[in-house]
């Protein structure tokens, strides 16, 4: 079974656990049920998106290890910057 | 008399180039002189030519009036920049025919999810029928980049009388802006722009964007993607802009289930910049290329990305600019046969283009045409050939190791 977190976004988390990070985390039940979850947690939404689903949050880097451990947590990954593709 | 042997667009560029700065230049040889003859030692030669006994190179404004003294030497000009117009490239791809046939991508709804659009600009002035805002600064176009991509999907070349007319030039236009001024912004900041142009039932969602770095489809940005093509929605997605190695093409281009779109030049080259596949699974991306280089289209109000040609209109290169002749080119096929879903979409369009070479991990299935579509004039597809790097493919990566490719 993959791991929820990807080695490399796992490391850099337990680099630094007190980091505020920004990440996306794809769930299993209804994103606005996890949305409300993520709060209670102390985690900031940024988004909710249904299509997939996901909640983009930020939030401690060390929250997001123990985040990781939840049944209706499918993935936490990098939120990822993203740019044009003009030259 | 000797200044007459310098063009006089050359001398107004000697006149206003700083000291020492080289100069592009063409200098036309005289006929009995032979292409090796040294002409000068500090002319840089890039090219010679037979056909016009002429060498191509760059030389100071001090070496260009030692040339033109030159008795060897019996013209110098100025080495002038070309440039894709959208006027090239939009017949290039077959859309007139498309146009004469009746369709102009009216009805069709088109979804720019990029850094806004100028909804003021005359080639798009009344089609933005909805906007939303994702990046926190407001809607309007900060950046120029989202006014650009629309212009090359839908603009109606107003300001050019005709001259710069995008691929479908009637279709309606939504845009979402999740990239900031800067040309940033976040996967989730995408995720939500997608969702919303599918909420709003955009037909055709152009995506000329990217994350770094190669990917295997399986984030969460490219889930988003595949999830709206299932609701329906045809996703046209940038390459990126990272070639010409191979294993190049970033999220969301790597999604399974959109079109992948790479970026050829007006006379069906491969650009080097365009990204190459495959993706880090392994998959054919990109499947089309498009024209992407020195593309001239809509300039958003304020803004000075690429290189102005006037205060309507900018030229830019990437696969960015590839890309909505894609999204214009579904608009067009959509209008005409609109119970095509997106994988037939994909489909036709794959089977009609123009095969520009045989490693379809830089060519995709060759250049769109979207004629040739609107005809049905498929061919069969070739198989998919060994990722570079594996058993079969060590050639091609070895060739791109070595420079050969």
């Amino acid at each position: 079974m993959p791991a929820k977190i990807a080695s490399a976004f796992a490391a850099r988390l337990r680099r630094n656990p007190q980091a505020t990070v920004a990440a996306i985390v794809r769930v299993s039940i209804a994103p606005d049920e996890a949305a409300a979850r993520l709060t209670e947690r102390g985690a900031t939404v940024r988004r909710v998106v249904r299509l997939v689903p996901a909640v983009a949050v930020q939030m401690p880097a060390a929250e997001f290890l123990a985040l990781a451990k939840e049944t209706w947590v499918s993935s936490v990954e990098e939120d990822k910057a993203v740019h044009t593709l003009q030259t | 008399m000797q200044d007459m042997r310098i063009q006089t667009e050359l001398r107004r560029t000697m006149e206003t180039a700083p000291a020492g700065q080289p100069i592009r230049v063409i200098v036309k040889r005289r006929k009995e002189v032979s292409r090796a003859t040294v002409l000068h030692p500090r002319l840089e030669v890039t090219r010679t030519f037979d056909l016009v006994p002429a060498t191509a190179g760059t030389a100071t404004a001090e070496t260009i009036a030692a040339l033109q003294q030159s008795p060897d030497v019996e013209m110098v000009w100025l080495d002038m920049p070309v440039h894709t117009w959208l006027d090239v490239s939009v017949p290039l791809i077959g859309a007139p025919q498309v146009w004469a046939a009746g369709y102009t991508g009216k009805g069709v709804v088109v979804a720019i999810v990029d850094t806004g659009v100028d909804v003021n600009h005359p080639d798009l002035a009344g089609r933005v029928t909805m906007t939303k805002d994702f990046s926190g600064e407001g809607f309007k176009d900060n950046h120029g980049h989202g006014t650009h991509v629309a212009g090359i999907a839908a603009g109606n070349g107003t300001a050019s009388s005709g001259k710069y007319k995008g691929v479908a030039p009637e279709a309606t236009i939504y845009a979402a802006k999740v990239l900031k001024g800067d040309g940033s912004g976040l996967m989730s900041d995408v995720m939500a722009g997608v969702e919303w142009a599918v909420q709003q039932h955009a037909q055709v969602i152009n995506l000329s964007l990217g994350s770094d770095g190669s990917c295997d489809g399986t984030d969460a940005m490219s889930a988003t993607c595949d999830a709206a093509v299932d609701q329906g929605v045809m996703l046209c997605v940038a390459a990126g802009n990272a070639g010409p190695n191979y294993y190049t093409v970033g999220s969301p281009g790597c999604a399974r289930k959109v079109l992948t779109v790479g970026a050829s030049d007006d006379n069906d080259a491969v650009t080097s910049f365009s990204s190459r596949g495959p993706t880090a699974d392994k998959r054919l991306k990109p499947e089309i290329l498009f024209p992407g280089y020195h593309i001239v289209a809509c300039r958003a109000s304020g803004t000075s990305m690429g290189t102005a040609v006037d205060s309507y209109y900018t030229e830019a290169s990437g696969t960015s600019m590839a890309t909505p002749h894609a999204t214009g080119v579904c608009a067009l096929l959509l209008q005409a046969k609109p119970t095509l879903t997106p994988q037939a979409l994909k489909d036709l369009l794959v089977g009609s283009a123009k095969i520009l070479g045989a490693d379809l991990f830089t060519y995709g299935y060759g250049r769109g045409d979207v004629y040739k579509a609107y005809l049905g004039q498929t061919h069969p597809l070739p198989p998919t050939p060994t990722p570079p790097g594996e058993q079969g493919g060590c050639l091609q990566a070895f060739l791109q190791a070595i420079g050969l490719r």
